[in-house]
């Protein structure tokens, strides 16, 4: 996914109901589970540009550049594994809170391991979700519904904001 | 006649229910004093018994109350007429039942009697009169007195000292013999007084003690030295009963007297030759000649001469052998001088000519001047603790010999904790001399770590008498380095159960406790590559295992054949190592750290397992009962791996012709309880019975029973981390018992 390098910019803030194409990144060195991923967002209908990142090194990078350059497209989610190469996910999450646009940015935390250490990570770092890998394929799908609900919620939470701004 | 009789009359006559002929009739045939007076106690009537008991004939209608006489009470005072029994009663008052009075004739003599004097009233119950009956009771009083006046004569009569002593050691009276022996002039110089004050200052506790006793209710006797008042010291011997005093306290009556020297040097001397008699040793007498004056039954025993044979003889003479002759001498010369012999052993001769080994005390006699006449000779027969000696030193002996052939090191010490014996092996090991005492340095070869814990340890052993055992290090000169040994010491006790000594042992345990520590960190680290094996192993299995999947439900309609068949096996697999890994993963969690110390009721336990399996018991229609269970201090995962795993095999392992009956149960053995899972399933061949609880040990493929064999070797590790034993007993094709045991 070349370091997400080029990020259409999405269909604008939609209504309820409407498509909208969400900017959503992955940080994930397996390949096989990035592909699982885009099975679960696909079976799910969660129109996306879905950009993935192999390690924590890299993944920090581009959420600096995103974050510096107003004119890049904004993240709507963070997909991070939190056993990365280089960097760990908890360096990669930390690095996200610590930007000025990507501060509220919601987080799935993925995880192959069952491990309070890592859980608390991820809550310590504002994750909405913690998502341990199951073993079975209709399990894995299940992740497509949980991003979904979970970008239908921010993108609610934005109207609302929205609306009271203009009035 | 009773009061209550004469009631009974007076109540008839007044009513005319018997003629007054017959009252008087009766009245006079009574041997009683009888009389009626009215109400100002003026006679109206007496019988004949009255006339004679008082000694005058009466006038009716003057006299009052029969009394003419005198009249005194008990104690010898005037009773006035307004006051006697008859006039009390008759201004409403009463009289004591049975008192007594006095009463004087006409002539001057006197007599006792008792009056049961009671009223008349009419029909407003106004007193009209009274009726009194007199019982002489003169004779019996007599008897009395006679009887006091001969105890009297005798208490101040005889030698002995009678005396009546009060709780608190007031002397409440004593006799004249009695007054004399503590030198009083007269009873009213010491009765009133205590009495302790005439006991010796070195008897008065025990007189004390013995007044309190017998005044408690005990007779006794107890001898005691008083010092008189003229300051004279007497030797008493006493014996005492307890006696009721006439104010209710039981007071001490005692019959007290002197015993003379002259008895107490008798009595002495009994004793003492009681004593020599019975004694085990020989114990002579002898003049400064050596010329035998006395010779007890020992002797006779002893050296066999009876005590004919043996007075008049000398000593050298009869019992000492020809090449001891010089002792006597010698020892004749020590006891002129004044001298004592103590414990001199040597030998003496019997009379029929054997020697015999003895221990001679002798001491010098004095006569009353003070000048030594002769000797008293003690002798025991050394001859038995002679042997015993000898013994103890040859088994000493034995001992030092097997010590120092043992590879361990060997010590002794004593019941105050300090070592007094090594064997060879620890002046090896330490290169210490054997010039300083034995206990001298160990402490200098001890690791600094183990020094603080091993002196407590000993401490306590030694105070306690308990058993001792302690790991330490001691420092190997050798090798220059630091060697752990295991030190053990048991207490030695005499018959009494006093600890003579302490037996101790140190032996090496470095290399078996180096191979013991390898071991445990192996294990750790098996355990450590298990645990992260089976960990990091899920993750490659489970991209298998999903894309599997993935491949078989978008794919499967474009395979055929082969295709479809490889892609089952290649699902068939990632499932079946998905299993194995999960319980590789429970097999290396059974660890010693997770046993904790809770307790668990194994019928809760058992509930939960049952839920768990809950889906497969209905699939199969198992029957599954339990006997009653206990609680025990197991982990609760632990057991409930343990009854999960059983039953699960009992349920896999059914037999194809009937369903699955199973029955689950405990009993207390040994301090063990054995539990027993026992089912009607195919049975397990003898041959296999030991290999099933090995890792990954499978009877059958996986085709017809799946699993990992790894179930069975979880079951064998936990039971082994309670140090438990796991088997089974089985008949193949009937049925298997799966039993296991846990601690209490």
């Amino acid at each position: 996914m070349e370091g997400g390098r080029a990020m259409k910019r999405g269909g604008g803030a939609g209504t309820a109901g409407e498509t909208r194409r969400f900017e959503i990144v992955l940080a994930e060195d397996n390949p096989a589970d990035a592909e699982l991923v885009r099975e679960a967002l696909e079976q799910h209908n969660v129109h996306c540009s879905l950009h993935v990142i192999c390690d924590g090194a890299q993944a920090m990078e581009l959420i600096d550049r995103l974050d510096a350059d107003p004119k890049e497209p904004r993240l709507d989610l963070l997909l991070v594994d939190m056993l990365l190469p280089k960097r760990d996910g908890e360096a990669v999450l930390r690095r996200l809170r610590s930007t000025e646009r990507y501060a509220q940015t919601p987080v799935v935390v993925i995880s192959g391991l069952s491990s309070s250490a890592v859980e608390e990570a991820a809550i310590r770092n504002a994750a909405v979700v913690y998502f341990k890998k199951p073993a079975a394929l209709e399990e894995f799908m299940r992740l497509g519904s949980i991003v979904r609900q979970v970008l239908e919620q921010t993108t609610a939470n934005e109207i609302e904001t929205d609306r009271r701004g203009a009035a | 006649m009773t009061a209550r009789g004469a009631q009974a009359l007076t109540a008839l006559a007044p009513r005319g229910e018997i003629s007054d002929t017959v009252f008087r009739g009766l009245m006079d045939a009574v041997p009683a004093a009888i009389y009626v007076t009215d109400a100002e106690g003026r006679l109206t009537y007496f019988n004949d018994a009255a006339v004679k008991l008082s000694g005058r004939t009466p006038e009716i209608g003057t006299d009052k109350w029969f009394v003419t006489w005198k009249m005194f009470l008990a104690d010898g005072t005037p009773l006035p007429h307004d006051q006697c029994p008859m006039a009390v009663v008759l201004k409403g008052g009463e009289v004591p039942a049975g008192m007594e009075c006095i009463a004087e004739r006409p002539d001057g003599t006197r007599f006792w009697f008792t009056s049961f004097p009671a009223v008349l009233r009419d029909a407003q119950g106004r007193i009209t009169g009274g009726i009194n009956l007199l019982v002489d009771t003169t004779d019996r009083r007599k008897a009395e007195i006679e009887a006091s006046e001969q105890f009297r004569t005798i208490v101040e009569t005889t030698p002995e000292c009678v005396k009546i002593v009060g709780p608190d050691g007031t002397l409440l009276f004593m006799n004249r013999s009695g007054l004399e022996m503590i030198g009083a002039s007269c009873a009213e110089a010491v009765v009133g007084k205590s009495l302790y004050d005439v006991i010796a200052p070195e008897d008065r506790e025990h007189f004390r003690e013995f007044n309190e006793m017998v005044c408690g209710g005990e007779e006794g006797a107890l001898q005691f030295e008083i010092v008189g008042l003229n300051g004279e010291r007497q030797h008493m011997e006493t014996y005492a009963a307890p006696l009721r005093h006439t104010d209710g306290t039981t007071v001490q009556l005692a019959v007290t007297h002197e015993i003379s020297e002259r008895r107490r040097a008798e009595r002495n001397a009994l004793l003492l030759s009681a004593i020599v008699d019975s004694s085990d040793d020989a114990i002579i007498s002898k003049n400064l000649d050596g010329v035998i004056m006395s010779w007890n039954k020992s002797s006779e025993r002893l050296f066999g001469y009876t005590a004919e044979e043996a007075i008049g003889q000398t000593i050298a003479s009869l019992i000492i052998p020809d090449d001891r002759q010089d002792e006597e001498p010698e020892i004749l010369a020590r006891l002129r001088m004044g001298e004592r012999v103590d414990h001199f052993e040597t030998v003496r001769r019997r009379k029929d000519g054997s020697r015999i080994d003895v221990s001679l005390t002798i001491s010098p006699v004095k006569n009353a001047q003070g000048v030594i006449i002769g000797a008293s000779k003690i002798a025991r027969d050394v001859t038995e603790s002679k042997r015993i000696r000898s013994a103890l030193l040859e088994s000493e002996a034995r001992f030092r010999q097997l010590a120092d052939t043992m590879p361990q090191i060997v010590w002794t010490a004593g019941s105050d904790g300090l070592v007094d014996y090594y064997n060879e092996r620890w002046y090896q090991f330490t290169g210490f001399g054997r010039i300083l005492p034995a206990d001298a340095n160990w402490e200098s070869i001890l690791h600094p770590d183990d020094v603080q814990r091993t002196r407590e340890s000993w401490s306590a052993a030694v105070h306690s008498g308990q058993p001792y055992n302690i790991e330490y290090r001691f420092f190997d000169r050798q090798e220059k380095r630091w060697r752990w040994f295991v030190a053990r010491a048991v207490a030695v006790r005499d018959v009494t159960g006093n600890i003579v000594k302490w037996f101790g042992t140190c032996t090496d345990i470095d290399d078996q406790k180096r191979v013991e520590d390898e071991l445990r960190r192996a294990d750790e680290d098996l355990q450590q590559f298990a645990f992260s094996a089976s960990h990091d192993l899920q993750e490659p299995l489970r991209t298998v295992k999903i894309y599997s999947e993935l491949l078989t439900r978008r794919y499967s309609g474009k395979l055929e054949g082969d295709g479809l068949k490889f892609l089952r096996y290649v699902t068939n697999g990632a499932t079946r190592m998905e299993t194995l890994v999960r319980d590789l993963l429970t097999y290396t969690q059974v660890r010693e750290s997770d046993m904790g110390d809770n307790i668990s009721n194994a019928n809760d336990v058992l509930q939960e397992s049952l839920a768990n399996i809950s889906s497969t018991i209905a699939e199969t229609g198992a029957q599954i009962t339990s006997g009653p269970l206990p609680s025990l201090p197991v982990n609760g995962t632990h057991l409930q791996q343990l009854f999960q795993n059983l039953l699960g095999n009992a349920i896999k392992y059914r037999s194809p012709e009937r369903p699955p009956i199973i029955r689950i149960g405990a009993e207390r053995q040994n301090g063990y309880w054995v539990f027993s899972v026992a089912d009607n399933g195919i049975g397990i061949e003898p041959e296999y019975k030991e290999n099933i609880f090995g890792l990954f040990k499978r009877l059958h493929n996986s085709d017809e029973y799946p699993g990992t064999g790894i179930g069975l070797a979880i079951c064998q590790r936990i039971v082994d981390r309670y140090h438990g034993r796991i088997w089974v007993e089985s008949e193949p094709g009937r049925g298997s018992i799966f039993r296991f045991t846990l601690p209490v």
